[in-house]
């Protein structure tokens, strides 16, 4: 299997240097579940200690550029209250 | 030092912001391979917390992954299209970081909705029930249906597939793209009541997506929070029509920019529009980039500019997943000429790079002579004063000792085309 290099998150330590992390790009959902390579792992752990670091959000036009990280949140999945449901139909 | 994982020729004209055919391809494996980890994450999560999940929400889990893979092996690449629709991302964002028990069992179901796109797009059969405990069965890159009995069924045909809610208040039939739909169901194809559809902005393949409840972060973020546009709020004809002349003011300015837009870009997410005198906004979530989230400008010009700069924003988010460009845990702010306030040298390199795709934007709109003359007069003014600023900002990131080496490397790539459209522009004028 196809390697990446993949940078592991710690002050002074450089992406170059990071675990080799199987290439994911073309593994099939089957393979996927049962993969147990140290480095994926690592990096899912990583990830799973890290979570509301996915929330970021890049905001721009006013505050051009901004990194406006967001609070862990509970995102009801059921926004779209039958109130808010669009009139029309596409 | 060149990241193994971005081809060599690839990696400079990614700092540089121009576009090729290698380097879109190159982020959409990096879009691909993030996506892939954040579901093994969930599957991890999922085993792990077992315990806490109730028997039921175990068993739709796993049957929503059963339907998932079995998709997969009719058609990958549709099953490829709907993981990697932006969407997906944060909604797998939010159920990664949902507190254990209820919360991450209510966002587990929607594997099921993503499940069930997937079939329908893969022209895989569906049927027996599925749970939707929220009463609305959200389908990525398709639509939504409303279900008020939390639950649906599902049956299939010859290219089409059907949704009903159980109580009957909800339906829908959807045809396989590219598939016509069989006998009976060609009426009701892609139509039903309760069910609303996505729509495909003119001249491709992007959504205006308008419906997915993972389209924004949630409201109670506080400062800088969005709002979502109400399809009464944003008509779908002033955004196709604006949409159309957008692309065609791009093309004629720079057609590979255009023609990358139009690649990196899945969804333009219609936001709210601006109060009385505010700047309009655009935003994009680190979990789903390819999405646009924009206010809808008041002319083609602020359109082209604003999905410039998005897509930017998206391609910096799916690069730095792969190759982290910053060290974490940097505590310095920097002052940038773009923000009244002192900003970590992450975001500093996310405006820069936007802002550096938008410099090179308005040097060829003032330099060519496809752009209209109030465009060009604008672009000469703007190009001018974030030359400058964008110069400061790259010159902050390459003092600091915050970047990686491949960071490094990035933003000296950055300020390589950053010198030559100065060069070039003082040549040309």
């Amino acid at each position: 299997m196809a390697e990446q290099r993949r940078g592991v998150a710690t002050p002074g330590r450089d992406a170059g240097r990071a675990a080799r992390l199987p290439d994911l790009t073309h593994v099939d959902l089957r393979t996927l579940r049962v993969l147990d390579d140290p480095a994926l792992t690592a990096e899912v752990e990583r990830v799973l200690r890290n979570a509301a670091e996915c929330q970021e959000v890049w905001h721009s036009g006013e505050g051009e550029g901004e990194l406006q990280p967001s609070v862990v949140r509970t995102f009801s999945a059921g926004l779209a209250e039958a109130g808010r449901l669009p009139d029309e139909r596409g | 030092m060149t990241p193994a994982a971005v081809p060599a020729e690839v990696f400079p004209a990614l700092a540089g912001t121009r576009p090729t055919p290698r380097g879109t391809e190159a982020l959409r494996a990096a879009v691909h391979a993030r996506r892939m980890l954040l579901l093994k994450s969930l599957l991890v999560r999922s085993d792990r917390q077992h315990h806490l999940l109730g028997p039921a929400a175990r068993r739709h889990f796993e049957q929503a992954w059963a339907l998932l893979v079995a998709a997969e092996r009719t058609d990958p690449a549709a099953v490829r299209d709907v993981l990697d629709y932006p969407t997906t991302g944060a909604w797998l964002a939010v159920a990664l970081a949902a507190p254990p028990g209820v919360a991450f069992e209510r966002q587990s179901a929607h594997l099921g909705g993503v499940a069930v796109a997937a079939a329908v797009r893969a022209g895989h059969a569906v049927d027996g029930t599925l749970v939707v405990p929220t009463g609305l069965l959200v389908l990525p890159g398709l639509g939504v249906l409303h279900c008020p009995s939390g639950r649906v069924r599902l049956s299939s045909g010859p290219g089409w597939s059907r949704i009903a809610d159980d109580t009957g208040h909800g339906e829908v039939v959807l045809a396989r793209p590219a598939v016509r739909p069989g006998p009976g169901a060609s009426r009701r194809a892609g139509g039903g009541r309760g069910w609303f559809a996505l729509r495909t902005l003119p001249g491709g393949t992007i959504r205006l997506d308008d419906l997915d409840p993972y389209r924004l972060p949630s409201p109670d973020t506080g400062r800088g929070a969005l709002r979502a546009a109400d399809r009464s709020d944003a008509p779908w004809g002033t955004w196709a029509r604006r949409w159309r002349q957008a692309f065609e003011l791009l093309t004629a300015v720079d057609g590979q920019r255009a023609a990358e837009t139009a690649a990196v870009l899945r969804a333009v997410v219609p936001l709210a529009a601006p109060g009385a005198g505010a700047t309009p906004v655009g935003a994009t979530l680190r979990a789903a980039p390819g999405a646009a989230l924009i206010q809808l400008p008041g002319t083609a010009r602020e359109l082209a500019e604003s999905l410039v700069h998005e897509t930017h924003h998206t391609k910096l988010a799916a690069l730095d997943e792969l190759v982290p460009l910053c060290r974490p845990g940097g505590g310095a702010v920097h002052r940038v000429g773009w923000r009244p306030d002192p900003r970590p040298a992450s975001a500093v390199l996310q405006g820069a790079y936007a802002h550096l795709a938008l410099t090179d934007l308005w040097w060829r709109v003032r330099t060519g002579a496809a752009a209209a003359p109030a465009w060009r007069r604008r672009a000469g003014e703007r190009f001018e004063a974030y030359r400058a600023e964008v110069g400061q900002a790259l010159s902050l990131l390459l003092e600091s000792d915050e970047l990686t080496t491949a960071g490094r490397e990035f933003v000296q790539g950055m300020e390589r085309h950053h010198a030559g459209l100065g060069v070039t522009a003082q040549n040309v004028l």
